[in-house]
């Protein structure tokens, strides 16, 4: 049985591997089908001769594409993946300042549908074939289908119009906040600023709320299912016949197999929503990777479009990664 | 007399320990709490670059602006020009040798002290840097440097406008021992820089030395809003202090709102819907006319922009001298009938025989052009002419246009001098920018004959004659002005607005 | 056969998610159709009565029922030409990537071997990198139109059809039948016509169904960031980012197009939903295999 962990850890790691490998000639072969010459793309018009050498002669794009492509992993196993010079900085230190609000927003996110979606999905299951089940399921179908478009702009209106609050940016910027994390919710707290960090966190609601809908509908059908399927086999019902107090049954049994499925997929949707969702960063003016490309976009700075695509894939591939190995461990019956 | 004597004693010495410490006591207190003030200016640009050398973008301007001070300066709220760095200048007969006088005693942040060697050297600097804005130093032959205050400017050729061109902020001056000035820039201005974070804000700390006295802020926080509709919402809650790039929908109902200010004057920018001449059909004086009586210009001015520019009638906006009022009288308005008619007489008949034509324009940074576009595509489909827009990022609009392939574009004309000479040269004559690839030798003499000359008046009367030879040839659809426009609060004071996009927090007071 | 379809098809509309989201759809399309033919407003016509609210009077014989944009342009008629206009490129879409997933699918299970391999490792890597960030930089690279949209979308989706035909054929390669018709000295590609499509066709379908309201998702999200459709084309994405900068004043030009989008996503998220626990009832699990954002 151990030789099998270990065989399915090494497998998935190879694979991992294999796939970042693959990512890395997805993102090479983009850079360079551009139209025109490459140096060009990435320094824009307002290139001079020197620049263009000097380009040219880092990536070596004079050279075959095969020698290019050495050069380009090269560099980016050194860590170095170039210089955006419509930006005017280094690509990595745009990504870096950026990540930490997508990860402080998806990670609050995150919590937030796993509050609205288990204990909902809980009770659907409880209540499976009654109306409250169908409501449940209803909204759960209809939440998984809202557009973040559509539901970004719905709680601009709500919480910036209705309600006053302000719906842009992270924090106030008359908050001098000491950065200790990145992650402005800790750090204004670390600060001892109450004020500070009670605007952050009516700033990261609208945002989060966005993202957690979705998730949380797809949550809650999840749980209402593998809570139904657990509820149905038999030591529950043995459970049940020795007249064991519901809620006893519910938690005990129920809760701790149903939530194997559940943690997967909330993984698979965590790695999914680390990358930074570029729509509801816009709409929301949130500083993060996803509003970083769309930057980017906007400014056709391939440098950085590829950079930041290299590096979320990357994130994805290890975070996928992660979950499986993670599952496996939960969940031996997967090792086929 | 014992018992009184001790009492006078403890009565002065207590007179004096209170005289003493009262004071220390309330200055203790002021200073162990300082008030700072800090303005916060909100905007929805970002800085490319803070070296003055390379800047050639407004976002850095206006941070640059006010950490550096360039040679000359404008008159308070007026295009006019002003001394600053220089208190004054002259030059020769013919306009090619210019001489500025440096101010004496002016100290950069770092305490090096401004001299006319500096100014030769930041020169020197920025030529060899060739950044975006060198171009401008083109015309500038050599540096001499008379005295320790004097410095004369050698041209390639006559240049009168050439005192307005050293208002610009490539002609900072930068200390010599300095290093990295894109990200730690040091210069003579009002405010030093604190800290500059990429696409969220740039904090300005006052320069307590600066040589006009210390600013009236403690602190300038330049906070970025890339979406123009946050902006708004940061104004209309009192997060910012001044909103710098309040979108023109917005205007209206922020101009009714009793707790901001608005500033706004004409602006110097111009809008217009260029043609590509070297191809049909707008080779065809005819149809660029068509064109020029198809637009609803009432439309844009007043649906689209909501009267927050002005109508373009020429190739001048009217806030510059050389300007002519007459233009109103003979330049295009609104009239399908006749544009139906001129495009009739051009060889299409309803369109008939024309291609689908392209429309680029780069939306980015203006989110109106793109309203503007739908309107145009509407106007000329309505007299048979099929246009298609495309919306391309700023680089590739650039790129196309500076290759001429493009049927048709929209974009605005930033003077980088203000002065008749920075439209006309760059945007109509053969030895300017050739956008457009419009020809008329008229207008290549007179335009540089204006340029030479030193009186003020003759320099006018040429360019009354040009904007109406250019008019009649209609090489563009000459669109609009847009006004300038910022809103503060109601506690902000001192704050100053010039039609020229220059942005000076020095003389800004918070109440 | 013909009654045993039939059968299959009323089993299907029986069941009452597939009936809701096809009854939506309907609805939306005969709208639709309807302001296509009928309405009074052209999808361009712009007009000085800007941002009038719902159901204001108009010049013609029809009220604005959703009121006007910023250019005084009737946001009913724009929203349900989108309609159309997105749903075809949806359409667009997953006829693309569909038939290509489908080749290589077929064909990589089929012929096996290197061909499988290196098809499959290929597929591996497209599917590593999120969706919308691939097709982002896809977009990017080809250029701004509804067209290139199209494309980078169809290439992202790729390989979700070919892993999933690919798995039903290995399931069905084995099959008596396929083996009896091997026996019988039939070609492979009359084999794969006759006897493994039939097989595929049903969680084709479904999957199709549920990438049809991903493919609108990220069309409009991709007009949305400026990589797709371009004024004054009607569609959802970029109206609801032109209207983005009037929400205050005139919400009903952002939230009307949403609104409409989100029940076409619905819809089609509901029949494939239905269709799901019909072709697989044990697994009455997640909505949609594919777990994306846009």
């Amino acid at each position: 049985m151990a030789r099998n962990i270990a065989q399915y850890i090494f497998y998935r790691l190879i694979q991992a591997v294999f796939s970042i490998f693959g990512v890395i000639v997805v993102v090479f072969l983009l850079s360079r089908v551009l139209p025109g010459n490459p140096a060009i793309a990435i320094l824009g018009p307002k290139a001079t001769p020197e620049n263009i050498e000097k380009v040219t002669r880092e990536w070596g794009l004079d050279k075959s594409y095969f020698e290019q492509f050495l050069i380009y992993i090269s560099r980016i196993l050194q860590g170095d993946l170039g210089d955006s010079y419509v930006m005017g900085y280094s690509v990595g230190r745009l990504i870096a300042e950026r990540l930490p609000a997508s990860i402080e927003l998806v990670v609050f996110a995150f919590v937030l549908s796993l509050i609205i979606g288990i204990p909902l999905g809980i009770l659907s299951a409880r209540k499976h074939d009654t109306k409250t089940d169908l409501i449940l399921s209803t909204l759960a179908v209809m939440g998984f289908s809202f557009p973040s478009l559509l539901l970004g702009i719905l709680l601009l209106i709500f919480f910036g119009i209705n309600l006053g609050l302000p719906v842009s940016g992270r924090i106030d910027p008359r908050y001098s906040i000491n950065v200790y994390t990145g992650f402005i919710l800790l750090d204004t707290l670390l600060n001892g600023n109450i004020n500070a960090f009670l605007d952050a966190f009516s700033r990261i609601i609208p945002p989060a709320l966005t993202l957690a809908i979705p998730l949380a509908g797809l949550l809650l059908r999840l749980t209402r299912n593998s809570v139904l399927e657990v509820m149905m086999q038999d030591f529950v019902r043995t459970a049940k016949m020795k007249k064991l107090p519901e809620n006893i049954v519910m938690y005990k049994h129920i809760l701790r197999n149903a939530l194997l499925p559940i943690i997967t997929i909330a993984g698979l949707y965590f790695a999914v929503l680390v990358t930074g969702d570029i729509v509801v960063e816009t709409i929301f003016a949130w500083p993060g990777l996803g509003r970083l490309i769309w930057e980017a976009v906007s400014l056709r700075d391939y440098m950085v479009i590829q950079g930041s695509v290299l590096v979320v894939s990357i994130i994805y591939i290890v975070v996928n990664t992660v979950v499986d190995i993670l599952y496996m461990y939960i969940d031996p019956r997967i090792r086929g | 007399m014992m018992f009184s004597r001790r009492i006078v004693i403890a009565v002065v010495v207590a007179v004096i320990v209170i005289a003493i410490a009262v004071p220390l006591v309330i200055t203790k207190l002021t200073i162990s709490q300082p008030v700072q003030k800090v303005l916060v200016v909100g905007t929805t640009y970002d800085p490319k670059t803070l070296d003055p050398a390379q800047a050639y973008d407004i976002a850095s301007a206006i941070v640059i602006q006010n950490i550096y001070d360039t040679l000359v300066g404008y008159k308070p709220g007026t295009s006019e020009l002003a001394p600053k760095l220089a208190e004054r200048w002259e030059s020769n007969e013919n306009a090619s040798v210019w001489t500025f006088y440096l101010r004496k005693g002016v100290k950069f942040h770092d305490g090096t002290e401004l001299t006319a060697d500096i100014v030769n050297y930041s020169i020197e600097r920025a030529k060899k840097l060739q950044g975006p804005p060198a171009f401008l130093l083109d015309v500038i032959d050599k540096v001499e440097v008379v005295d320790k205050y004097t410095v004369r400017f050698v041209l390639k050729h006559p240049f009168s406008p050439f005192p307005a061109l050293a208002a610009f902020t490539i002609f900072s001056s930068v200390p010599p021992n300095a290093t990295n000035l894109d990200e730690k820039p040091i210069g003579t201005g009002p405010f030093k820089l604190e800290s500059w974070k990429k696409g969220e804000q740039v904090v300005l700390v006052a320069n307590k030395d600066y040589w006009r006295g210390p600013p009236k802020v403690d602190k300038v926080i330049i906070r970025i809003y890339p979406d123009p509709t946050t902006l708004r919402v940061a104004l209309e809650k009192g997060e910012i202090d001044i909103a710098l790039g309040i979108q023109p929908q917005d205007i209206e109902a922020l101009s009714k709102n009793p707790n901001i200010k608005m500033v706004s004057i004409d602006g110097v920018v111009i809008e217009w819907l260029g043609m590509n001449h070297r191809r049909a059909p707008f080779n065809n004086t005819l149809f660029r006319k068509a064109i020029n009586y198809a637009i609803d210009y009432d439309y844009i001015l007043n649906i689209v922009l909501r009267g927050t520019a002005t109508r373009l009638y020429g190739p001048l906006p009217p806030a510059i001298f050389g300007y002519d009022p007459e233009v109103e009288k003979y330049g295009y308005r609104y009239n399908p009938e006749l544009a139906k008619k001129l495009l009739a007489e051009a060889g299409y008949p309803e369109g008939r025989g024309l291609r689908e034509l392209e429309l680029i324009i780069s939306s980015a940074e203006r989110a109106e052009r793109k309203d503007v576009a739908a309107v145009i595509q509407r106007n000329l489909k309505e007299i048979g002419i099929n246009i298609r827009i495309v919306d391309l990022d700023w680089s590739s609009f650039l790129d196309r246009l500076f290759n001429h392939d493009f049927d048709m574009y929209m974009v605005d004309w930033f003077p980088d001098y203000v002065d008749p000479d920075d439209w006309i040269v760059p945007l109509f004559t053969t030895y300017g920018l050739g956008i457009d690839g419009y020809n008329n030798t008229v207008v290549d003499e007179l335009a540089l004959k204006a340029r030479q000359l030193t009186e003020l008046n003759e320099r006018i009367a040429l360019y009354k004659q040009l904007q109406k030879i250019i008019v009649e040839d209609a090489p563009w659809a000459f669109l609009y002005v847009p006004k300038l426009y910022v809103f503060i609060q109601k506690n902000v004071e001192g704050f100053i607005l010039y039609p020229v996009y220059y942005i000076d927090f020095y003389p800004v007071e918070k109440k | 056969m013909v009654s045993s379809r039939l059968k299959v098809l009323e089993e299907v509309l029986r069941i009452k998610r597939v009936r809701y989201g096809i009854f939506i759809l309907l609805s939306l399309a005969i709208l639709s159709i309807f302001v296509i033919l009928f309405s009074p407003f052209e999808y361009d016509r712009i007009s000085p009565r800007v941002h009038l609210p719902p159901l204001a009077g108009s010049d013609t014989s029809w009220p604005h029922i959703l009121g006007t944009d910023n250019l005084g342009r009737d946001v009913f008629t724009r929203t349900f030409y989108a309609f159309a206009l997105d749903l075809g490129c949806a359409l667009a879409v997953v006829i693309l990537s569909g038939s290509i997933g489908l080749a290589i699918g077929i064909a990589s299970s089929y012929l096996g071997g290197v061909i499988d391999a290196v098809l499959m490792r290929i597929m591996d890597i497209v599917i590593s990198i999120p969706g919308f960030m691939l097709a982002i930089a896809i977009a990017a690279v080809l250029g701004s139109s509804i067209f290139n949209a199209i494309i980078a979308i169809a290439i992202v989706t790729i390989p979700v059809y070919a892993r999933l035909v690919r798995s039903v054929v290995l399931s069905v390669k084995e099959s008596l039948f396929v083996l009896a018709a091997k026996e019988a000295g039939l070609s492979d590609l009359y084999i794969v016509v006759k006897h493994v499509l039939p097989h595929v066709i049903p969680t084709f379908i479904t999957q199709a169904s549920m990438e049809l309201s991903n493919a609108i998702i990220y069309i409009a999200a991709l007009s949305f960031v400026g990589l797709g459709a371009q004024e004054p084309v009607p569609e959802w994405g970029l109206m609801i980012s032109s209207a983005r900068r009037y929400v205050r004043e005139a919400w009903w030009t952002a939230v009307f197009p949403g609104l409409v989008m989100f029940l076409t996503v619905l819809s089609f998220n509901l029949i494939g939903d239905g269709l799901r626990d019909y072709l697989d009832p044990k697994k009455r699990t997640v909505i949609g295999v594919q777990v994306e954002t846009s």
